[in-house]
């Protein structure tokens, strides 16, 4: 038993050794027995020693008196003397001479000291034994533990040491040796344990033997692997060994029952991710501190997981844990009073119980919402804004009734003990707290009615354990605030109107965040996929695009950027030292950058942050540091504080594939190329806010900087940059550029009701307070009925502005090109990219050809070119509006009610005035068409353009991008046909006007009754429908 | 400089709106003046400006009210080709530099050369030391010291500025606990007498302020109030307002001379719009 507790303790600290760790804190209290037969021992506290950088941090020496090798008390006391200056680090060795005092203890019995000694003699004693033993006779066998104890016992002054223990011991082992010439095996193997005893307590730590040394005894082995049979030694005493945890964890027999039901999920679990759960449960440390120890403010330290002891009869995690965890941070204040050495159990019966008690209760994760048809840019056809609002609205019902379709427990047994725990009479505890909701239950026939398998003896259902449970789980903190805000949530589930709808969809996201058997469903997918990196990372990306887990958010944005092992070399080569320029400028920014998050805020955080910063410099000879880059460096740091070459290898990707071109040294263009595209994408989505904001002056230059220059890392906390870069990263390039419209589109009605001064003070600080996760929908959203030609940068944007300079540019400023075939491998002429100038320059934004194929049925084609032109050739389905009838044409369009209005004409100064007057008439998602009937013609002269992939030019990295490549679909051939009159009627007041356009025949074989009801959202209504026969079925498969 | 007796009556309903725009080395301390002068707050490690940020802040000088738009601009070199855009129109600016980085003053005096050659004619320029804190105790900072004893901006960049020659060593063997118990006076690089001489050759106002203590922040936008010609502010503001009325549209077309776009910039031309507002001075 003590050579197994010896093995495991050995092979910690040889893993612990491999990481750099002194435990520096090896006492009988921090061995903790998690099984007995077989033993099995974890230790406890080890990081003490190394979060406090060597002790350098605190004012005590850390460790057990009784257990302190001499050097470390050595060191301890010229600290003391010469100041806190003084800064030495132990040898690994000294976590061998506790070991040794443990196991003569554990051997003898007796305690290794004195009762009675007092620590002043105690280490005078320590001292001695360093000075007068240190070096050994050169008359004795050298290294010989035993013989230099054979010394110390002849020596006086040593009083202070048990002589019951070592000494004794001692004794034991001459009389083993007397025999041991004569008897075997079993007195052998305890004479050499002794041996072993011994070597570990050489007072010299260059002589005791290092912890590999030492495992390499031979009778290590054998003894593990058949434990039960040479018991040598009775275990006469194990001191503290049974020390709180694990018998006060029993006393309570409700306790033994849940932890003897302990969910097969949560066994594949480590124990950050178990601690993280038990947060999310509702644990909080420093309540749990507070409660145990009594006193009212804690200390940071006392926060971190190592510091507790979370105890788990079955082994979840390798012995010891993964010492990343161990931050090496530390702000410590008032050093004295951080360390007292107790320990309190975290209760998880809490977690459990909410693990446990949802059994009918399973997330329908409906990824299907977000891939339909595969990528998102596919998706712009969705509908109008307003249908995709409904969808996702009905999405979210989906997401959040109890179905079983497709939910996402990973491993059965799971979902047998959540059966068995159906029954546990301790879960109505928890209900009742809600208030009555039974009379509001729903108007609303979407709603399946709620399950009937549900645990709950009370209430309607489903929904009421779920809230209950999420109401149990902050128990601990605050139950009545939060327990307002969820049941404010889910009255609005059931009650549904448009305002509090909305108000639940900003609590939606939070409420998945805290919900601990979601969390445990997600997390463990997500641990499953990334095992399976780089193989899995489609579906990663799939699965991110619902939610990301905070607790796998940094692995899983590393994935989604496609950051591999190789990736991270790099970082341990490259120069992050070296003086520079930029040196003076980073280091005045640092100290301000997120500085209320607790490791960006820490000095090791600045060092970090420096050495990251300047690694990426030197990767990126081309780029340069422009002020705010340290906030896009940040989320990264921040998700990989203890991986620095991680954090450098995302950013450096992130960089690459999301702003390429922004920190280059002049990005002037580059800016502006974002705010001519952003002002185009205002313009389409929302036209009167943008013409008001044009009005009044307040252009995207003056606002939109910090947004696109850092995307959204300055000017909003971390928490809130990783949620919306937790879109980000699983959409477009163009995301930013939404979320900023998604902004400007919450505070629309401020802004439209105020002036350039009114806007000013608008944008002065309250961007923070926006609604986040609201604009994040909404921008996700807008993207999804954007087509995609719009949200191109320019070309000056990405690089490629050279090469296109020479070769295209001629091209398109010549007229009647259309036989100058594009050169292979470049921009076909219908897509060739609009320069920046020419995006400056035009109102509207213009549409390609691709693009429009795909618009099909919801888009009215507005043909602006003579009678003449039109014959010779238009667009199919497109009408022609003559020149005369343009300035009344906006107002009878709407009776077509289309969402989408692509203007084309030959001559651009027409098509574009009159797509400004559409625009000026509020019509949305206007735009004309890139290159007129030209570029169509010319499409069509193109052999095999089906499908053809857009080259999206940047677009073709190396790495492949499963959510930006959109295929093209041209419109139907050019249509010869004669147009036939259609009449449009349009009542103002209570007279009728009618005004008569030209259409094509096309359109007549549908007569305008069926085109106004055809036309407008029928595909987006299709979806729709769709997705209700969906939620239909979905609701039936759950009664 | 004050205004006749028959305008003032109006005067005091409608704010004048003065455009002011701050200018200076990264980290000298532009957005804590601002935030001291608008909020009378500070704010430790504030975070350095990207691009522009504005704040508007309402002022009362005998009997008019003054309404600055405050343009603070970010600091780094290489946001310098976007000053323009900034400094453009304004009626006052702000150049700010350290006390005790003798860099930080050059680059105020090239912001200054800059600005008399290239913004408004009559552009009412101060010159601002800022950080007087660090090199001596405030005088006047008795009661927010209190508040303020923890960490002080300042403190990360004294670590962060080992190339300075001139700067002391004191700062290198505090230990993280020693650092922010108390505060470090850093050697004043810029005399009291220098920078006033400079002012004085140039034609500028002249100040000393500390953002954290709040010495000195409000005299220097009083000072630039009574020095600004309000008559002709208002009466130009009052034209392009009423032009704005009539026409529909702006007159005033910043943007667009400054090539960045086809917008317009009306700065002033709702400047009726806010009359309505009270006055918070």
């Amino acid at each position: 038993m003590v050579i197994a507790l010896a093995q495991q303790v050995l092979e910690a600290l040889v893993y612990l050794g491999e990481h750099n760790v002194v435990v520096h804190n090896l006492q009988p209290g921090e061995i903790r027995i998690v099984q007995t037969d077989p033993l099995r021992v974890r230790l406890s506290n080890y990081g003490l020693y190394a979060v406090t950088h060597d002790e350098y941090f605190v004012d005590f020496p850390i460790g057990h008196p009784h257990y302190l090798s001499p050097e470390a008390v050595l060191v301890w006391a010229e600290r003391q003397f010469e100041g806190p200056a003084v800064h030495v680090s132990c040898l690994p060795t000294v976590d061998v001479w506790s070991l040794g005092v443990i196991l003569c203890e554990m051997l003898t019995g007796v305690p290794f000291w004195n009762k009675d000694t007092a620590l002043p003699e105690l280490f005078a004693t320590l001292e001695r034994l360093y000075q007068d033993f240190g070096t050994g006779d050169p008359s004795g066998p050298p290294c010989n533990g035993v013989n230099r104890w054979k010394q110390i016992r002849k020596s006086p002054g040593y009083s202070s040491l048990n002589h019951q223990c070592v000494f004794a011991l001692l004794d034991r082992y001459d009389s083993l040796n007397t025999v041991y010439n004569t008897k075997v095996t079993v007195d052998g193997q305890e004479a050499a344990l002794i041996e072993l005893v011994f070597d570990c307590l050489l007072p010299m730590e260059s002589e005791r033997p290092s912890v590999n040394n030492l495992l390499q005894r031979g009778f290590f082995n054998p003894i593990v692997s058949n434990p039960n049979g040479n018991r040598a030694w009775e275990l006469n005493y194990i001191p503290n060994l049974r020390s709180q945890g694990i018998s006060s964890q029993h006393s309570s027999t409700k306790q033994m029952e849940l932890a003897a039901v302990i969910p097969a999920s949560l066994t594949k679990v480590n124990l950050d991710t178990l601690y993280h759960l038990w947060t999310v449960a509702g644990g909080r440390p420093g309540l749990v501190c507070a409660e145990h120890f009594g006193r009212p403010r804690v200390a940071p330290i006392e926060q971190l997981p190592g510091a507790l002891g979370v105890l788990i009869p079955e082994p979840c995690s390798p012995v010891p844990t993964d010492p990343s965890t161990i931050n090496t941070f530390t702000t410590a204040v008032d050093t004295s009073f951080l360390y007292h050495g107790k320990t309190a159990i975290l209760s998880r019966s809490d977690m459990i119980r909410f693990i446990n008690s949802r059994s009918t209760i399973r997330y329908n994760v409906n990824v299907d919402h977000f891939d339909d048809g595969e990528t998102v840019n596919v998706d712009f056809l969705v509908g109008t804004e307003e249908t995709a609002e409904e969808l996702l609205d009905s999405a979210l019902i989906i997401q959040f009734t109890a179905t079983k379709q497709r939910d996402i427990l990973l491993q059965g047994e799971a979902t047998q003990y959540l059966e068995t725990f159906k029954a546990d009479p301790s879960l109505p505890d928890r209900l009742g707290i809600f208030p009555e909701k039974g009379a509001a239950v729903p108007p609303l026939s979407l709603l399946p009615p709620p399950s009937p398998s549900s645990p709950s003896p009370k209430g309607p259902g489903g929904m009421n354990t779920r809230v209950t449970s999420v109401l149990g789980s902050a128990g601990l903190s605050c139950p009545d605030a939060l327990g307002q805000t969820v049941t404010q949530s889910f009255h609005t589930l059931y009650g549904l109107t448009d305002a509090q709808r909305k108000e639940y969809q900003l609590t939606r996201l939070a409420l998945r965040e805290r919900d601990p058997q979601y969390q445990l469903f997600r997390i463990a997918l997500f641990q499953t996929l990334l095992a399976q990196y780089p193989a899995s990372r489609a579906e990663i990306i799939r699965q991110a695009r619902f939610d990301i887990p905070p607790r796998v958010r940094g692995p899983v944005w590393a994935a989604i950027l496609g950051v591999l092992e190789s990736d991270e070399w790099l970082y341990q080569h490259i120069d992050k030292e070296s003086p520079n320029p930029t040196d003076k400028q980073i280091s005045v920014d640092i100290p301000r950058c997120h500085q209320y998050h607790s490791l960006l805020g820490s000095s090791t955080g600045h060092a970090k942050l420096r050495r990251l910063l300047k690694g990426w410099l030197t990767a990126n000879p081309h780029l340069v540091y422009w002020q705010g880059f340290d906030s896009v460096s940040a989320p990264f740091l921040a998700l990989h504080f203890n991986n620095e070459a991680k954090a450098f290898a995302c950013l450096v990707k992130f960089v690459q594939k999301y702003v390429p071109s922004l920190f280059v040294p002049d990005n002037t263009m580059v800016l502006h190329g974002y705010f001519a595209v952003f002002q185009h994408l205002l313009v389409f989505h929302d036209p009167d806010l943008a013409l008001h904001l044009t009005h009044s002056g307040f252009t995207p230059e003056l606002y939109a900087m910090p947004w696109f220059l850092t995307l959204f890392t300055h000017g909003f906390t971390l928490d809130k940059v990783f949620l919306i870069w937790d879109k980000l990263l699983v959409s477009t390039k163009s995301f930013p550029l939404f979320f900023g419209l998604a902004i400007l589109r919450q505070v629309r009605s401020q802004l439209l009701s105020t002036g350039f001064n009114g806007h000013i003070v608008m944008f002065e600080d309250k961007l923070p307070t926006i609604d986040l996760e609201q604009c994040i929908q909404t921008a996700y959203r807008l993207c999804q009925i954007t087509p995609p030609s719009l949200m191109r940068l320019p070309p000056e944007c990405d690089g490629s502005v050279d090469t296109l300079s020479n070769s295209q540019i001629p091209k398109t400023a010549s007229s009647g090109s259309s036989e100058a075939k594009p050169i292979s491998g470049t921009e076909p002429r219908w897509s060739t990219p609009i320069r920046l100038d020419q995006r400056q320059r035009e109102i509207v934004p213009r549409i390609f050809l691709g693009d429009l194929g795909r618009l099909g049925s919801h888009v009215t084609i507005l043909d602006v070119r003579t009678e003449e032109e039109f014959c010779r050739g238009h667009l199919r389905h497109s009408i022609r509006i003559p020149k005369e009838v343009m300035a009344d044409a906006p107002s009878y369009l709407r009776s077509l009610s289309r969402p989408y209005h692509v203007v084309v004409g030959e001559t651009p100064p027409l098509a574009d005035n009159f797509a400004e007057r559409l625009v000026q008439a509020s019509f949305r998602h206007v735009c004309t068409l890139h290159g007129g009937v030209e570029a169509a013609q010319a499409a069509w002269a193109e052999p095999d353009l089906t499908s053809r992939p857009t080259s999206v030019t940047t677009e073709n990295s190396t790495d492949e991008e499963p959510f930006d490549m959109v295929t093209d679909v041209i419109p139907d051939g050019l249509c010869e046909c004669k147009s036939t009159r259609l009449v449009l009627t349009s009542s103002k007041g209570r007279s009728e006007h009618k005004l008569t356009l030209y259409q094509c025949q096309h359109n007549s074989n549908s007569d305008q009754q069926s085109l106004r009801s055809s036309g407008g959202s029928s595909g987006a209504l299709a979806s729709l429908s769709g997705y209700l026969r969906q939620v239909n079925s979905n609701s039936s498969l759950a009664q | 400089m004050s205004a006749s007796p028959e305008t003032s009556a109006t005067l005091t309903a409608k704010p004048i709106q003065v455009k002011l725009v701050l200018l200076g080395e990264a980290a000298v301390g532009k957005s804590s003046l601002v935030l001291r002068f608008s909020s009378n707050e500070f704010q430790d490690n504030k975070e350095p400006t990207i691009g522009a940020a504005f704040v508007t802040q309402k002022c009362r000088l005998e009997d008019k009210v003054i309404k600055f738009e405050i343009w603070d601009t970010a600091g780094q070199e290489r946001f310098y080709s976007l000053a323009p855009m900034y400094y453009r129109n304004a009626h006052a600016a702000v150049v700010v530099f350290d006390v005790t980085r003798a860099s930080s003053l050059e680059r105020a005096k090239s912001w200054v050369k800059e600005l008399q050659r290239q913004a408004n004619l009559n552009v009412v320029i101060a010159l601002v030391g800022n950080k007087l804190d660090l090199v001596r105790p405030s005088s006047t900072g008795v009661e927010t010291a209190g508040e303020e004893e923890v960490t002080s901006p300042e403190q990360g960049e004294t670590e962060a500025e080992d190339m300075n020659p001139d700067k002391s060593p004191s700062s290198e063997s505090g230990s993280e606990g020693a650092e922010s118990a108390n505060v470090e006076y850093r050697p004043r690089q810029v005399t009291t007498e220098e920078g006033e001489a400079y002012a004085a050759e140039a034609g500028l106002l002249y100040f000393e302020t500390s953002a954290k203590t709040g010495e000195g922040v409000q005299q220097v936008f009083i000072e630039i109030a009574k020095k600004l010609p309000t008559d002709q502010i208002l009466s130009k503001s009052q034209r392009t307002a009423s032009a704005g009325l009539n026409s529909g549209s702006v007159n005033v077309n910043l943007v667009n001379e400054s090539g960045f776009g086809r917008s317009g910039q009306g700065n002033t031309a709702d400047g009726t719009a806010n009359a309505g507002n009270g006055c918070a001075c």
